[in-house]
Order: structure tokens, then sequence, then C-alpha cells
């Protein structure tokens, strides 16, 4: 490993400092405040319930999926297809239904991520002809203060075409 | 600051200490890189599902799960090297570099104690961390070695303390104790399965007292990050940084977080060695279990330590410590010091200076 030369060294760690100084002033922009040493920022638990919205004979509806994060669906044949939300994700604390689990790194992380999760989950569902998008409920306590409900919603995988009342 | 930024240049010290904590990171390494390979065994590649890569030029461009294994494979080894001293200085760059690598693929994945391990691996990397415990150490003296790097990890250790205090003290929930307080009352179990009397995590979960808290941690973190830097404040800091994170460490969950922060205070450490000397009575068993104590424990190698043939002065007692500025110590005084330069009894040095503090028993007063 090469010695920076001494006249190199304090203009590398002006940069070095400079980066490090970027990065902690904009870690508030990013939702999980990364690279910011923001730690314990916040202490806030959540609760995920998972619905299908389907559109069906019996109209548009929110159908809850299981704890366990699998259900049945169907394809343009009539076909069942088993679907299981662990197939795409993997990490615990955004597969955890129906408990209050604690969100390490904030409700705007964890909304973020679950976001994405949604999005991922639903682009992934191939063959499935009956969910038009997936929805989350996501019970949210922050720092001890009174619970409040945000929904999360993938984007529509098909829209009944209002003019001519086709299928997806 | 033009004068610090100077003092980059020029400035050289004794690196023995530098080798301790290359052993530590590279284990913190080590222990990582393991888990990582746990959680591929326990959750499956997190490329084959949903993740987050931090820039959109790595999104969907996470490797294949085989090169994602060698990739893992490689950091174990580099975290061996760097623990064993071989190349490890280009394994502490390359294990930085590599770990931000995985870490940009998936903010999923992010912890900032692992991000904050990677910044102290790569900023080791530029010291001469490898010229002392280490297999490659060239034997003989060691040589004085630049200490910029040094610095500047001492001003990023600064910079950590800053950063988490300063966004805490602008946040209300936090200033106003509800933050502390809930995680007070969700991790308390925790706590008293780790040891603490439920009695005191009862107490501490009281709003008042955990309002009271959150102030002090705040104050903590920003008097830790100025208080390091004195000469006359400095032991004190890093007694209380200590105290500090093993409190983080008893009733939270931060993986790593507490030992490295506990191992980067060796860098505040005055690199003097064995500038002290401790005798022993070799027919006293306290003196010689003292001594051999001492021995072990003395990472940083503080002390030169000796029997003596007991004298008349010296009979009385079991050690006698001869301080760097040559003044004695004996009794409570001579145990005080013990504990603020071995690393295992520094949480004792507290309690220890306190009790010296009352008395003049103990201080000779003579010079070596």
């Amino acid at each position: 490993m090469v010695d920076l030369p001494p006249r190199v060294r304090p203009w590398f760690a002006a940069l070095f400092l400079g980066v490090q100084a970027a990065l902690i002033v904009t870690a508030a922009r990013r939702p999980d405040h990364a690279f910011g040493f923001q730690m314990f920022s916040e202490s806030t638990v959540i609760r995920i319930r998972p619905f299908r919205e389907v559109d069906d004979a019996f109209g548009i509806r929110l159908v809850p999926i299981d704890p366990s994060g699998t259900w049945v669906s169907k394809d343009a044949q009539g076909t069942a297809l088993s679907f299981a939300w662990n197939d795409r994700i993997k990490r615990p604390e955004l597969r955890i239904f129906d408990q209050w689990i604690f969100a390490g790194y904030g409700a705007d992380a964890q909304l973020d991520r679950l976001r994405g999760a949604l999005s991922d989950m639903a682009s992934h569902l191939e063959g499935d002809t009956d969910t038009r998008r997936l929805v989350l409920e996501v019970d949210v306590k922050k720092n001890g203060g009174e619970p409040f409900v945000v929904r999360l919603e993938s984007p529509y995988r098909w829209r009944r075409a209002v003019a001519n009342g086709g299928a997806p | 600051m033009r004068d610090f930024f100077g003092r980059l240049r020029t400035e050289t010290g004794d690196p023995y200490v530098l080798g301790l904590v290359r052993v530590c990171v590279g284990a913190f390494l080590f222990w990582h890189a393991l888990s990582a390979a746990r959680e591929l065994s326990a959750l499956g590649y997190f490329g084959d599902g949903f993740y987050v890569p931090f820039l959109d030029a790595l999104s969907g461009r996470a490797p294949a799960r085989g090169v994602f294994v060698t990739i893992l494979a490689l950091r174990i080894l580099l975290a061996a090297m760097i623990v064993v001293g071989l190349a490890a200085r280009p394994a502490l760059f390359a294990s930085a570099l590599v770990g931000l690598y995985v870490l940009l693929l998936d903010r999923l994945q992010f912890h900032h104690n692992r991000y904050t391990l990677l910044v102290f691996a790569f900023l080791l990397s530029f010291t001469r961390c490898d010229q002392s415990l280490s297999v490659a150490a060239t034997p003989g003296p060691r040589l004085e070695s630049p200490l910029w790097a040094v610095r500047l990890m001492q001003v990023q250790v600064s910079l950590v303390y800053l950063a988490s205090g300063g966004s805490k003290l602008l946040d209300r929930d936090w200033r106003e104790g509800l933050v502390l307080g809930d995680r007070l009352m969700r991790f308390g179990e925790q706590a008293v399965a780790r040891g603490v009397p439920a009695g005191f995590v009862h107490f501490l979960q009281e709003p008042q007292v955990s309002s009271g808290l959150a102030k002090l941690a705040i104050s903590t973190e920003l008097f830790l990050c100025v208080a390091l830097w004195l000469r006359k404040s400095r032991v004190f800091a890093l007694w209380w940084g200590v105290m500090f994170h093993l409190t983080i460490e008893l009733t939270s969950s931060v993986e790593i977080f507490t030992w490295l922060m506990l191992a980067l205070y060796a860098l505040f450490v005055t690199h003097d060695v064995r500038a002290r000397k401790l005798f022993y009575n070799p027919r006293r068993m306290k003196g010689v279990a003292l001594g051999w104590t001492v021995r072990l424990l003395d990472w940083f190698l503080r002390f030169d330590v000796r029997a003596w043939t007991p004298d008349e002065v010296q009979g009385g007692h079991s050690i006698v410590v001869v301080r760097r500025d040559g003044s004695l110590a004996t009794g409570v005084r001579a145990l005080a010091m013990i504990a603020r330069t071995v690393p295992l009894f520094f949480p004792l040095w507290g309690p220890l200076a306190l009790v010296a503090s009352f008395t003049r028993k103990g201080d000779l007063h003579t010079a070596a």
C-alpha cells in the first residue's frame, strides 16, 4: 500500500471530510437517513395488513391476504394459481403481517421500503388475471404516540376499460 | 483549522496501538461477513427477490448468486488477513470497497454500524497499522509513522457523535424524551434479560426519568465530540463514553457498534509505550496476581512490569506504580492508575479515581 505524499494529505483529508459532511447534511432527505449516523432516530412500531384488490362479478373489492402471505388467484383460463409474498420479499421486517413489529429505521424508511416491495410483488404476479393491484394498510405508532393508518397501493396491474367493459 | 491541516503533513508517532485497532476492525469485518453468510443461508440470495439499490445505475444489476458467494468468501478471507496482519492495509482497503459495493447494492441491508465500520476500515488502510501485532511486521523497533490518517479517524469519530447528537437535538420528540422513553418501554425486557435489575429498568421507564436521560444522551454525544480532543477532559470523556456505549449495549441491539466505538477510543490514547513502571512484591500473592494480570491485559503496553526485592520502603506494599512524571502511587491510587491505563479495567477508573480523590494515602510524592 503506497503512502500518500505529505503535500497530498491535507487535500485528501479535506475531500474526505467534505464528502462526509455533505452526506450528513443531506441525510434527512433520505427516508432511512443513510450515511448520516443518525442512530435511534425514532421509536416506531408498525403493523402491516395486506390486501388484493380484485375486480370480478362482485365488483371492485379488497380481499384480505392471509397473514402467512399466501393467496390463490386464477389465470385467464380460470386455473388456480398460488402466490406467496415471501417468494419475492425476503426481509423479515417486510413480510411479517398482522403483528406489531419494530421499525428500526423509522416510519418513513419502513413505508418507503414497503411501497417498493408492494410494487415489486405486483409486477411479479405472472398469469394472475384476478388481482388488479396489491394494497397494504399499515398501522403506525411513532414515538409512543397515537396510531395512525397509512394505505399503500401498488400500481394497477390492469384496469377494466370503461368504454368496452372488456376483460383484462 | 489551518494548523490542523498543516500538521497532517508532518506529524508522526508510535504506531503500536494501530495494530490493536486493526485486529479489532478485522474481527468486526469477519463477524459481519459471517453474518452475511448466515443471512444468505437463512433468507436466500437477496438478488433473487426484492432489493433496493442506492444508485439507479445499480438497479437490476445485482451479481449472479455464485458471484455474490465469491464476494462473501473474499470478504471473509480479507477480514482474516486483516486480523493476522497479512497484507493488512491492502486488505482493509479492499474490504472497505467491497463492503461499500454490497451496501450500495441493497439499502435494505444498510445499517449505520456497518457503514461506520467500512469508513473506518478505509481510513485505517492509510495508517501503518501493520507495524505491530502482525505476521508481516518487520523485526526490531517500530519506526515513527505518519499520524495524518489517525487524526482523520479521530475527526470521523467526532463527526459520528456530532451527527448523532445534533440530529437528536433538532428533533423535538427526542429532546422531550418520547423516543427514548418508548424505546425503554419496548426494550426494557431485553435489558432485564441481560442482567439489568428490573426495578432499575422500571425507574428508567418513568417519563420524567427518560426525558432527563434523553437530554443526558444528547449532551453526552455533543460533549464527546469535543472533549475527546482536549487533554484535560480526554480521560473523563473516554470513561464517560465507555459507560455510554455499554449502557446502549445493554439496552439495545446495535450489532458491533458498541465494540467498534470502544476499539476506536484507542486512537485517542497517548501513544507512549512503557512510559510507566509497575513494581510488584513477588512474596505477596496479591502483588504477584496484580503484576501478572497487568502483564496479560496491558494491551497498550503502558507499563514496564517488574518484580522487586522488598526493602524497607516497598516492603509494605503489594504494588507500586511509577507514573509518567516519575511520582509514585500505591494502594487505591495505584489501582486507579492501572484502571486508567488497562483497557479491560477502564470502566473501574471512574469510581476508583473518585475514591482516590478523597485521600492522599498512596501518593508517595517521591520521584523515582
